[in-house]
């Protein structure tokens, strides 16, 4: 029987994977959240941006909670065109104090960047005058020759933070506490710069000071009292080896059930893409691809902070 | 106003952001949008994503629908939106060609009749080139004109119905290839 294919097509139904289910309801805000109901779009908004708002406020104070416990370069705010095509990046760690969280990136190749001098941004200029006195000061607490002194600062007042020991044994050796350059801590944080400086800015002031004073043991007393929860950490592997043999089958990202937003594009080397998803779930098997190398981007969010990891993939089987 | 009742609840339960509404509002139409995403898609993954985004902006935009259509056609409309950029993203460096309409014979009805079931169409649809296809989706399924087509993805209006000319020469073959085994 012949029927007109419009037709046919606005019978059809496709029973859609629960996936999909599963990622809206991650998207959306959390049950409850109150949102305006009859006063349509401007109630709507108005909640929004209170999410927002609260959000740019936790970070600030996290900042703030941060600058207390160590270094005057971490609270060198960068200009909001922060380069997005940053070096690959192998671990990322976020602290979280409650709800509040700040993304400090451990990587190893952004660590030329935490020279001083290129620490110093012009928006901040009181900080620079308080941040060679820190210098002064770690100059003489330099032992490890591979540190410059600001970085030395900031490794051992922020060891209560992300000390090795809070990564998982399998996370890659060549992090260390010494790499996380106060640079790109800032790198998430640094969107709501306008808003968080202004409300921040005065406290950092008196914090300054206090941290200048301060002797090592008062600040690291300080620090244990913030009540720092673990840090979550994002580890993708650079290898899997789909062959069936139940070990590395599938792509898995570590961390992933902490993200709310994870997407991930695979393309190949040709620039093809090769695999998508909008919400991925670690059952990425390699869709019978040849051996060799591919590219991913994994776009994800944790607590409404967003980034974005490119890399290598191998695959091997 | 047209929106039922029913619809009516469903709509203010959304907005409370009542998640139990949400996800009733969504298995109400999920498995249509579905269908209706699969045709502009290549894979049931890529429909799945493009439908995720849609619902998301269903949710996120609700209090913007007052009712003027029925929220089925609100709903399919954000997915066909959702999808034509969905293709603008993935099709970014596309040249068009600019075709002479002289060289084609111009009978660009919509109607075109197959024996077959939306599966098995579906399953034809995916084949097509992206572009033929994007035309001949809005120009059957959405009732778009080829003026709006055109405006929609950036071509001349004549390119865009030679564009459909081939989709269906194209389809019609298929659909009679398939018919045939």
């Amino acid at each position: 029987m012949k029927m007109n294919i419009k037709d046919i097509m606005e019978q059809m139904q496709e029973t859609p994977s629960p996936r999909c289910w599963e990622s809206i309801a991650s998207q959306l805000p959390a049950a409850g959240a109150a949102v305006g109901g009859g006063t349509a779009a401007t109630a709507a908004k108005g909640a929004l941006s209170a999410g927002k708002l609260a959000a740019i406020i936790g970070s600030a104070t996290a900042v703030v909670a941060i600058v207390t416990g160590t270094t005057i370069a971490i609270i060198n705010h960068e200009p909001a065109s922060v380069p997005q095509n940053k070096p690959e990046s192998n671990t990322t760690i976020l602290v979280s104090e409650n709800t509040d969280t700040t993304n400090i990136d451990m990587d190893t190749t952004t660590f030329p960047e935490a020279i001083p001098s290129s620490t110093h941004t012009p928006l901040e200029t009181p900080h620079a005058s308080t941040s060679s006195n820190i210098e002064k000061l770690s100059d003489s607490e330099t032992s490890n020759p591979y540190t410059t002194p600001t970085a030395a600062n900031t490794t051992d007042y922020s060891a209560p933070v992300t000390t090795p020991s809070a990564m998982p044994a399998n996370s890659n050796p060549s992090i260390s506490p010494i790499s996380s350059s106060p640079k790109k801590s800032l790198n998430t944080v640094s969107n709501n710069h306008t808003i968080s400086q202004a409300s921040s800015s005065q406290e950092n002031k008196q914090t300054e000071t206090e941290t200048i004073t301060q002797s090592k043991p008062e600040v690291d007393n300080i620090l244990e009292n913030t009540g720092y929860s673990r840090p979550v950490i994002i580890e993708i592997p650079n290898i899997f080896t789909p062959n069936g043999d139940g070990v590395n089958d599938q792509f898995v990202i570590n961390g992933l059930e902490n993200c709310e937003k994870k997407v991930l594009i695979v393309k190949n080397q040709n620039g093809q893409i090769v695999f998508q998803s909008q919400s991925y779930d670690n059952s990425w098997d390699g869709n019978n691809l040849p051996d060799g190398t591919y590219y991913y981007q994994f776009n994800y969010s944790i607590n409404n902070i967003s980034e974005l990891r490119r890399g290598t993939i191998l695959i091997r089987r | 106003m047209k929106v039922s009742n029913n619809h009516k609840n469903l709509i203010d339960g959304c907005l409370r952001n009542d998640r139990k509404c949400q996800q009733e509002l969504y298995d109400t139409f999920a498995p249509k949008m579905l269908a209706v995403c699969m045709r502009y898609a290549n894979t049931k993954h890529e429909a799945e994503d493009i439908m995720i985004e849609g619902f998301m902006q269903v949710f996120t935009h609700l209090e913007n629908f007052f009712g003027e259509s029925s929220l089925e056609s609100w709903i399919r409309k954000i997915m066909v939106n959702k999808a034509i950029s969905n293709f603008r993203s993935n099709n970014k460096r596309y040249n068009y060609e600019i075709i002479d309409m002289d060289m084609e014979i111009a009978d660009d009805s919509s109607n075109i009749e197959a024996g077959l079931t939306g599966a098995e169409i579906i399953h034809i649809m995916q084949k097509m080139p992206e572009m033929q296809k994007l035309v001949f989706n809005l120009r059957v399924f959405e009732d778009y004109s080829f003026k709006e087509i055109g405006e929609e993805i950036n071509v001349p209006e004549n390119t865009a119905r030679v564009y459909f000319l081939r989709a269906k020469k194209w389809i019609t073959e298929k659909i009679k290839e398939k018919s045939d085994k």
